[in-house]
């Protein structure tokens, strides 16, 4: 038994000697030889531990097991999860770093009031009683409330630690009718997938049984290597299992770029051309899979030419009940007009059709049209891909087997994110690659149950680019559009909102920090007259509030949260350090002050079951309390009869598309409803492609993006020390030798990019897997990390596109110079 | 036996997830790092070298090599780092560690072993990972060790368990039917200088 | 009369030499506690530089040590005439050099407490252990040595067993030049530091500047009017430590045509030296040992003053090449791929962002490291003070 050895500070090589009988007693029935055979994956507990079931709430919610000693939280693994069809054990350095998250030193510990006499953001604070601050916090909200209306009060509830949790949040914001701050952000991504496929593929640990199956996975504008670094270990197994060909389009080539059998850099913003240019290519090999695009997209879909719409049943026959419409194509078995659900072999191809007095053309024949503006040679000067590399990319998209388009926030982050979006949505359906219709299991967040929808829940929704407007005027406004709806054109004037705004109350997330043109959403935040702020740490929000509570984090809360798959709810693992409560609790004590006790009731395990029992959950048989007993259950993603679009069909084409995020305003459809491409409004320094270069970049020829890093999540867990000592411990940003010689930059000297909303100083690091003429700095560091300025003072607020209104971050010139140290201008 | 292991660095996406649980698992003190992901490529991680036209970047996970002929045991004046002939392990006694630092001088891979510079803090005020992990002491060396409390209740080291792509294995090279011996019958692989003859018990999958 | 004063202000001055020096070995002592107590930390070792400015004097002492030693020892040896009265001071400056030596590894360890451990748990496959067998062995032999001479003197042993003894304790000092040279050539990791040469060359290096530091201890000790010794002698020693200086240079030459001539890793060894980090080292080393051997070699500037200029130049060029051995040995990573650095991997960690890719020299001494150090060489100058006035190293004493 002198094999089971352990050298500890108890028991070293001497120190075993004298306990050899100790330990062999206690070594039971481990084998002689050497240690104990090895039983994979298996993790026990010592004695005096517990293990609890928790997830981490950076981004996927990956289940995980805590294992608690003395009350702390000691260590954090991933969970193992049972009947999963796949391996579906996932956590990342974020998740593994919880345990220091928990106690580090920027966690806000009571709650706190800016100091008497100072001036806001002066770092100031007097430790107040929660008593006195929810106090304070009500009295305020009933005074503006009783002056400027219910809506001059606005709240983020995007919850400090976990979407999901945001249900009592909600409840509050609409109980209490307070105006709701809108992020603004991703929102081309989401609207570009739900409107073209019914949602969103691959994100996380999400129909990651499919990604094994591919013989050809794209990845499109994102790093998930680095944003949702469980997805790798799918593609790794497809590329060794199956042989999988993996292409990667993005302008930086990194690490996800340098694992790719085809690696495609093009000019930043120039995606929807390089998707629409294959797209011909594909139509014009006679490439594309009709049959599927006939079965299961509204290509074959008639539009009318008078109003840009489908022609419905309803359009033609009286008294067809709503769910039993259907949408009129040309059926070739009859050579007349048929029906979709019933045609035999819907033509795809083919215009001028003349159905009762309406003319049609199919909405595939109207997409043809569209691509047919994308000849190679115009994509290959607009998104400088060779062409040589066009066809290859065309041809093997076009291989033997699964294949499939993962998107992401890369090319989400422009004004037309939604054009690009909805452009790669396009092969996909062209080429038969979306799977069949399934969905993520839901929870419901909304702040109400079935029973509870009497209640008026809607609030103005405004967007931080509309703050310091309505601010300064109590107005904000939109400006007209000529909608276009087919044939029909319509002028639509100026709205305008009229919203007072006095306080916002933020729970969670750090909009200073992650809005773009951080300088402006301080300005406005300044205009506020109070600022309340909850957040686990201390952060950009929460040093210039007037009152700062401390959040609890999952792990000394609790829940329920679904995502990718899996249900979890998570146990209280620990007490809450310090004062922290939990964002429902929160909610209650809020709510209660207001005097709205008959909706703030219930304590927070009986709020959460609302936000298991769904409908869904009925059907499937799920409930909290199984739940609650499982901690966690793999459901998988659910079937779907139909595709979530607006026709149950995948839809290239949109015929009238609205926003998800409706402040209210004007917008012309015409300008979604089919993809196409246009340049980025600021980031084009170069003509090409029908489209004159931006004379700004002569002053500012650079363009910077902000990519995600590994080991944060925007801002949140970049506070974590532990995480902080795997990475270089000030912002960098990365650019390309031959830039950064141009400029008689150095390899990690410190260099200052600037234009004309503000500046960073950041540490320059080389790298020749950056674009030239392109920057990737660092995201989500505070501004007290930074030596001057910050990634986010260089970008705009400005919304391109009103269909679908998302901050375009990566449309963002600017200079870069080395930086001699001195601070260029006060800093607030 | 000889316990090792097997690093697919096709499969290594470079998250550091292993330094972190690493970390976490034996209560490592600040700053101090047994298992790194290193970027073969700029000088920066997550670099590339090389130029646009052909950028290049790989990451290696580099900790202890625990060498079949390790340099650092023979060295050592008192015997605090030593092989563990059962196991193959190469083992460190903080205890009986006298602080000479013969084995860093001695070690080829940069980088590998740390010496407590001062005393050890810690993020938490509590003990964090295994109950039984090692304590660790001002002015000793430390390095990876295997996880050798967790190899002997019969698990895998942290960084092997919570590996994200799946591209760590380990186990008992003399054991032809183990996993980790038959990767190597079936894969190309290479060793971190294997010209200094210190045959280590870490392979690389290329 | 003039002789009694001098002779009176030379022991003052010793006495005052000797408070001087137990004063700043007392507060290098303090220091040295600092150190233990707040952690190395404040030192500028670092992981990746993992010895510093106390392993550079140990190397350098050893070698200070065992010449003085070869010296007397050798026309005992080899039967020749010897160089008069130095042989008991040579041997009483290798006794202290050798305390400051094993001084030197003392503070530089982590745990002092725990030296016992080096009696009971030896591992004698390590280098260490060898050397500090060896260096035992040379520190006990020394005062054996010596002890002998005493006996002599009072008539109680033959020169024959000072003989014995001689050869004996020549065998030992190239041994502990050697094994001091193989703690770090038996080291395959550093490129610098892997070659059969080190050995040789340590012995070579122990030659010259403990040669030098006689002729600078015997100079000094004529000129105060403590010790005779005659011109030729002299003379001998100055052309003997030119010549030792030579195959210093030559051994250094030989090294580094052998690293370089193929190119790949040895070549960065060689640029290092020559145009790198280390350059100024290199090229103070090489100028003051060129120099020394012009003045050594030229009979014209071979004056008592040209000798001590060239002495101090030797040992100044054997301490800038125990720096360039030190340093250069960690300023070249095995490994080179990047990493983040922080404040345990190396020093200055904050100047340069990655772990491998450091500009620059890659370690320099804190003021802590300079303090103790100076204590360090105290306590030897106090020690060698205490012999001067008190041992009978057959000085002239004419006011006794």
């Amino acid at each position: 038994m002198e094999s089971v050895q352990n050298t500890t500070g108890a028991l070293t090589r001497r120190g075993f000697l004298k306990t050899t009988a100790a330990a062999a007693l206690v070594a039971g029935g481990v084998s002689a030889a050497g240690f104990a055979a090895l039983t994979p994956k298996t993790a026990s507990a010592q004695s005096d531990e517990k293990i609890c079931t928790t997830y981490c709430n950076a981004c996927m919610g990956c289940p995980l097991e805590a294992v608690v000693r003395d009350g702390n939280v000691v260590l954090t693994r991933a969970k193992e999860i049972e009947g999963a069809p796949i391996d579906q054990k996932r956590m990342c350095a974020r998740g593994a770093s919880i345990p220091t998250l928990i106690v580090q030193e920027k966690r806000i510990q009571y709650p706190m009031k800016r100091a008497e006499g100072t001036e806001r953001g002066a770092g100031q604070w007097e430790r107040i009683s929660w008593d006195e601050a929810i106090d304070t916090i009500c009295t305020k909200i009933k005074e503006y409330q009783a002056e400027f209306g219910s809506g001059s009060v606005c709240s983020f509830t995007y919850g400090t630690t976990e979407p999901r949790n945001m249900y009592n949040l909600n409840r509050l914001e609409n109980v209490a009718q307070f105006s709701h701050q809108n992020r603004t952000t991703d929102f081309a991504l989401t609207q570009g997938t739900m409107y073209t496929a019914g949602g969103f593929y691959y994100q996380g640990g999400v129909d990651m049984d499919l990604v094994s199956q591919m013989s050809t996975f794209v990845v499109w504008g994102h790093n998930p290597i680095v944003s949702w670094p469980n997805a790798w270990h799918y593609i790794a197994d497809a590329i060794e299992n199956n042989d999988c060909k993996l292409i990667v389009v993005d302008p930086n080539k990194n690490t996800i770029g340098q694992k790719a059998d085809l690696f495609v850099s093009l000019q930043p913003g120039t995606d929807a051309a390089l998707a629409l240019g294959l797209a011909k290519i594909i139509e014009e090999e006679g490439k594309t899979d009709d049959a599927f695009m006939q079965q299961k997209s509204c290509a074959p879909f008639l539009v009318k030419e008078s109003d840009g719409r489908f022609l419905r049943k309803s359009d033609l026959e009286e008294g067809v009940a709503a769910d039993a419409d259907d949408f009129a194509v040309w059926d070739e078995a009859t050579n007349a007009m048929g029906y979709a659900s019933t045609a035999q072999n819907p033509v795809l191809r083919k215009k001028g059709i003349e159905v009762a007095g309406q003319r049609c053309n199919t909405a595939y024949s109207l997409l043809i049209d569209r691509i047919s503006e994308y000849p190679i040679e115009m994509v290959s000067e607009a998104t400088t891909v060779p062409e040589e590399t066009i066809r290859t990319f065309a041809d093997l998209l076009c291989r033997p087997g699964m294949a499939d388009i993962f998107q992401g926030y890369g090319i989400d982050h422009y004004g037309h994110g939604f054009n690009t979006i909805a452009a790669v949505s396009v092969l996909r359906i062209m080429r038969g690659m979306v799977p069949e219709p399934r969905m993520s299991y839901p929870l419901n967040s909304s702040g109400f149950d079935e029973t509870e929808t009497e209640h008026p829940a809607i609030v103005q929704s405004l967007g931080t680019f509309m703050f310091n407007d309505l601010l300064d005027t109590g107005k904000y406004t939109f400006p007209g559009v000529t909608a276009h709806m087919g044939e029909q054109v319509m002028e639509l004037p100026d709205v305008t909102v009229e919203q007072p705004l006095k306080m916002l109350i933020s729970f969670g997330a750090n909009i200073v920090n992650s809005a773009p043109d951080r300088n402006k959403t301080i300005e406005a935040y300044k205009k506020f007259d109070f600022l309340v702020t909850a957040n686990i740490e201390w952060c950009d929000t929460a040093d210039i509030s007037d009152i700062v509570l401390p959040a609890a984090t999952i792990q000394e809360v609790g829940g329920p949260i679904g995502m990718n798959g899996c249900l979890v709810w998570a146990d209280k693992a620990v007490e809450p350090k310090f004062e922290a409560k939990s964002d429902y609790d929160m909610a209650n004590l809020i709510g209660r002050g207001l005097g709205l006790d008959e909706w703030f009731q219930e304590e927070f395990d009986e709020g959460m079951k609302h936000v298991v029992n769904t409908a869904m959950s009925a059907a499937m048989g799920i409930d909290a309390d199984k739940l609650k007993e499982a901690g966690v259950m793999y459901v998988g993603a659910v079937p779907m009869p139909a595709y979530m679009t607006m026709t149950g069909k995948l839809q290239f084409y949109q015929e009238n598309p609205g926003p998800i995020e409706n402040y209210g305003q004007p917008m012309d459809p015409a300008s979604i409803a089919l993809p196409h491409w246009e340049p980025p409004m600021e980031a084009w320094p170069v003509t090409a492609g029908g489209f004159d270069a931006n004379p700004l970049a002569e002053k500012y020829p650079l363009i910077v993006t902000a990519g995600t890093r590994r080991f944060r999540v925007h801002s949140y867990y970049g506070q974590n020390p532990l995480l902080r000592e795997m990475e270089i411990n000030e912002p960098c940003v990365r650019i390309n030798p031959v830039d950064a010689e141009a400029r008689g930059i150095e390899d990690g000297s410190y260099v200052r990019l600037f234009n004309d909303r503000g500046h960073a100083v950041a540490k320059a690091t080389f790298s020749a897997g950056i674009r030239p003429g392109c920057l990737d700095i660092d995201r989500g560091w505070q501004r007290s990390q930074y030596l001057s300025g910050c990634n986010n003072d260089l970008t705009s607020k400005q919304i391109v596109d009103w269909t679908c209104p998302t901050y375009a971050y990566h449309d963002c010139l600017v200079e870069i110079e080395p930086w001699d140290g001195v601070v260029a201008e006060s800093q607030e | 036996m000889r316990y090792g292991m097997v690093i697919d660095l096709k499969r290594c996406s470079g998250c550091k997830t292993c330094s972190v649980v690493c970390k976490v698992a034996n209560n490592i003190p600040n700053d101090i790092i047994w298992n790194r992901v290193l970027t073969e490529g700029g000088n920066a991680p997550d670099t590339a070298g090389g130029t646009w036209d052909n950028p290049e970047m790989q990451h290696w996970p580099v900790a202890c090599q625990h060498c079949e002929n390790p340099a650092c045991t023979k060295v050592c004046p008192v015997g605090a780092t030593w092989k563990d002939e059962q196991t193959g392990i190469v083992r460190q006694d903080y205890d009986k560690c006298i602080g000479c630092r013969m084995c860093l001088a001695a070690c080829p891979y940069t980088g590998v072993r740390s010496f407590n510079w001062e005393e050890p803090a810690y993020y938490a005020d509590f003990a964090l990972g295994d109950a039984d992990a090692a304590k660790h002491e001002k002015h000793t060396v430390e390095k990876c060790i295997f996880c050798t409390q967790r190899v002997a209740r019969g698990e895998q080291p942290a960084c092997v368990a919570d590996c994200i792509g799946r591209a760590r294995h380990f186990g008992d090279l003399d054991d032809p039917n183990s996993e980790v011996s038959k990767l190597l019958a079936s894969r190309e692989y290479t060793q971190l200088h294997a010209e200094f003859g210190t045959k280590p018990s870490v392979y690389y999958l290329v | 009369m003039n002789d009694a004063k001098g002779s009176a202000a030379s022991h003052r001055g010793l006495t005052v030499g000797i408070i001087a020096c137990a004063v700043v070995a007392v507060i290098g002592v303090a220091l040295w506690m600092v150190q233990l107590s707040g952690g190395m930390i404040q030192t500028g070792m670092r992981n990746l530089d993992s010895w510093g400015f106390y392993i550079t004097l140990f190397m350098f002492f050893v070698g200070l040590s065992a010449g003085g030693l070869i010296i007397s020892s050798i026309p005992n040896a080899f039967g020749m005439k010897g160089f008069g009265d130095i042989s008991r001071v040579a041997i009483w400056t290798s006794i202290c050099c050798t305390c400051v030596a094993i001084g030197f590894v003392v503070v530089d360890l982590g745990g002092p407490l725990r030296l016992w451990e080096l009696f009971v748990y030896s591992n004698l496959s390590s280098p260490l252990m060898w050397d500090i067998i060896v260096l035992s062995t040379y520190l006990i032999l020394s005062i054996v040595y010596l002890w002998a001479y005493r006996r002599e003197d009072a008539g109680k042993m033959s020169h024959t067993a000072i003989r014995v003894i001689s050869i004996i304790a020549l065998v030992v000092a190239v041994g502990v030049h050697t094994v001091t040279a193989w703690i770090f050539s038996l080291s395959a990791a550093h490129e610098f530091w892997h070659t059969a040469l080190m050995g040789p060359w340590f012995v070579a290096s122990a030659l010259d500047c403990g040669t030098a530091l006689v002729l600078i201890v015997v100079i000094a000790l004529q000129k105060a009017g403590r010790l005779t010794i005659e011109r030729s002698s002299m003379v001998n020693l100055a052309k003997m430590l030119a010549v030792f200086t030579c195959v210093d240079l030559y051994f250094f030459a030989c090294d580094l045509l052998t690293s370089g001539f193929p190119g790949g890793e040895g070549a960065n060894v060689v640029a290092m030296l020559v145009t790198g980090p280390l350059a100024p080292f290199f090229w103070t080393q090489i100028a003051c040992m060129v120099l020394a051997c012009v003045i050594l070699f030229v009979p014209r500037l071979r004056t008592k003053g040209g000798v001590v200029l060239a002495s101090a130049l030797v040992i100044a060029g054997v301490f800038c090449k125990r720096c360039e051995i030190l340093v250069g040995g960690f300023q070249i990573p095995n490994i080179e791929f990047a990493d983040v650095a922080n404040h345990m991997t190396i020093t200055n960690w904050e100047s340069g962002m990655s772990l491998f890719g450091y500009q620059g020299l890659v370690y320099w001494p804190t003021p802590l490291e300079f303090g103790v150090a100076l204590g360090v060489v105290a306590l030897g100058g106090f020690l060698l003070l205490l012999g001067l006035k008190y041992l009978p190293l057959h000085l002239t004493e004419k006011t006794a």
